[in-house]
């Protein structure tokens, strides 16, 4: 009884910043389409040029155009689905300004208030982005390999999502201890796209590189939701992905509990 | 949620605050070289009790505290040592209950959605404090017909003038209805008309609803306007805690200034009697045009005026009690004397 009453409230909470947060961004009217052609732009970019590559070579290292089609469409579903845009940016000028008192002076945990923030950006981006690709999607008859790969997608695409909110969370508390932190945002921002498979497939890198990036969470937020729906990754890597998603929330926590006690920097 | 009645609405005990603040070496790369931490004491040890449904201004220059101790009530800084409890809870150890207890305003920084319409931050706080939409509506109107905030409803708060937000800051958080409001600053850049419209708000807040009210300001119509207490910090410690009437008399400044038109000349006689009937004339308060100025003790006045008035010689009569701006500067400057104000 006490569970679903703390599921409701937590569930009215994030309501509440859905709504509110949906509000602010409809707002701007014009903002909101040059995001929405600017988005669905980089999609139909990446596919002239795939097309150019492969004009010239019918293939490379393996892939073909029609892999690279259904590829570059899947990564950017997965990137608006999953990856919650300027969220680190936001934070970290809340950070600065002291506009965070405002949650803080407020009954609502801070931490879940900011995983609410993470969900309304990537709800929203699934409603503007995500099912306009979803239709493109269906007409390219873009369908996983197998019902277990279907079944296991979702679930990649959920711990995707808890690592890429963590890590947008901890850059943007940073702010307490760095002040300015645009170098890590950006720094950030390049290694997301560069080593997480959204620019281009991972085989195409030297293999050296590729067994690094074993080692690393890039891949967790890209490479691996879209071998599940591709039907080249397996079941294990979503314990990849768990224990990523593990490592990032436990980090998150450590630096929110040690920010929460950094408030004095800010004068006034 | 059940609280003793008894209890005091806030309670301060021995609470210190410190700052470490980063000193930079010198000139344009010097942030990047040299670095040392510098300790501050903003709070050093401070205890207090307020009684509930009280209204108490927070008085002190720039740099006294004021700011730290609101912030640390409302939960946004962590007392380096010592306890808090407002409306029963711990700001830190019952987070949510304590919010729920409590509505703030920092003067400097809105908790209004820029973009979006007072009444949108009305429906998401709604949503949040859990309220049932027939309590929420009532206060809301309330709140809207007391603060006049009908026509700012759909106005995005970044169109609204600094009066208009101010009172929709204060509306909302006010909306839960809290036992106990922290302002700080509320007046700040408010002009005239906003400032006395705010301050009756205020006053009526208090005596109607029973609010808890602490509120600091640096302009001490404010104070006089609204508030029974007086809490006054200087350099991280308490000066004065008590009754804005017990401030007057400890500081001496219970008496009147008096000044008297007089058919000329002044005879000394007349001096002699009025201060053996306790005026404190000083050696050059009679003027050649007949002016004469003094101070008195409130309880003396009488005597002095029925003795001037028996002359038959009393043209025109001025008294002025001492302002709060009197009051509070001789504070400051009796703790100048001792060196411990610098940044007065």
């Amino acid at each position: 009884m006490i569970m679903v009453r703390y599921v409701t409230d937590r569930l009215r909470e994030l309501s509440a910043v859905i709504h509110v947060e949906f509000l602010a961004a409809t707002r701007y009217r014009t903002n909101l389409i040059i995001q929405l052609i600017g988005s669905l732009m980089t999609v139909a970019v990446l596919l002239f040029f795939w097309r150019a590559v492969f004009s010239a070579r019918s293939t490379i290292e393996g892939l073909d155009w029609p892999f690279m089609l259904r590829y570059v469409v899947l990564v950017r579903f997965i990137n608006c689905a999953t990856q919650p845009t300027n969220i680190a940016r936001e934070l970290s000028d809340k950070v600065r300004d002291g506009s965070l008192v405002a949650q803080i002076v407020r009954p609502f945990g801070l931490l879940w208030y900011l995983v609410c923030r993470n969900l309304a950006a990537v709800f929203w981006q699934l409603l503007w982005i995500g099912s306009p690709l979803i239709l493109i999607g269906l007409s390219m008859r873009l369908v996983p390999e197998t019902p277990t790969h279907l079944a296991l997608f979702p679930i990649s695409l959920v711990l995707a999502f808890l690592i890429n909110s963590a890590v947008e969370i901890t850059i943007g508390l940073a702010a307490f201890w760095l002040r300015r932190n645009e170098g890590l945002i950006h720094a950030h921002d390049f290694l997301y796209s560069l080593l997480s498979g959204a620019l281009l497939p991972l085989v195409l890198f030297p293999v050296p590189l590729q067994r690094a990036l074993d080692y690393l969470p890039f891949k967790a937020s890209i490479d691996v939701p879209v071998g599940f729906y591709l039907g080249y990754s397996r079941p294990a890597a979503l314990l990849y992905q768990g224990m990523w998603a593990l490592i990032a929330w436990s980090v998150c926590w450590l630096v929110f509990r040690r920010a929460l006690r950094r408030f004095d920097a800010l004068g006034g | 949620m059940i609280r003793h009645k008894e209890q005091p609405a806030i309670v301060v005990e021995n609470v210190r605050r410190t700052f470490h603040s980063a000193a930079r070496g010198r000139g344009i790369l010097g942030g990047l070289f040299t670095r040392s931490a510098e300790r501050v004491e903003a709070l050093k040890g401070i205890s207090f009790r307020v009684s509930e449904g009280r209204c108490t201004a927070l008085l002190g220059a720039n740099g006294a505290g004021k700011s730290s101790l609101l912030k640390i009530l409302a939960g946004v800084l962590q007392p380096t040592s010592g306890s808090v409890s407002v409306a029963g809870y711990d700001p830190w150890k019952e987070r949510i209950l304590h919010r729920r207890a409590i509505g703030v305003v920092f003067g400097h920084r809105s908790q209004l959605w820029w973009d979006l319409p007072i009444q949108d931050t009305f429906r998401f706080l709604e949503t949040v404090y859990g309220l049932d939409r027939e309590t929420a509506a009532k206060q809301t109107a309330r709140l809207v017909d007391l603060l006049q905030l009908s026509p700012l409803l759909r106005t995005p708060v970044r169109e609204l003038s600094l009066g208009q937000r101010m009172r929709c800051e204060i509306a909302a958080s006010l909306l839960h209805n809290p036992p106990v409001l922290l302002l700080d600053e509320p007046t700040i850049g408010l002009d005239l008309v906003s400032r006395i419209r705010l301050r009756g708000f205020l006053r009526s807040l208090t005596s109607e609803s029973r609010t808890t009210l602490l509120f600091s300001s640096h302009d001490l119509l404010d104070v006089e306007g609204i508030a029974s207490h007086l809490l006054i910090l200087d350099e991280g410690r308490i000066a004065f805690d008590g009754t804005y009437d017990a401030f007057r008399m400890r500081q001496g400044k219970n008496s009147s200034v008096v000044s008297l038109q007089l058919d000329p000349p002044i005879l000394t006689s007349l001096l002699d009697s009025l201060v053996r009937l306790g005026a404190s004339i000083s050696s050059d308060a009679a003027e050649a045009d007949g002016c004469l100025t003094f101070r008195a003790e409130k309880e003396r006045l009488n005597g002095i005026l029925d003795h001037v008035l028996a002359t038959g010689r009393l043209l025109d009569v001025r008294i002025e009690r001492p302002t709060i701006e009197d009051v509070v500067l001789s504070l400051y400057e009796a703790s100048d004397d001792h060196g411990a104000l610098r940044n007065g």
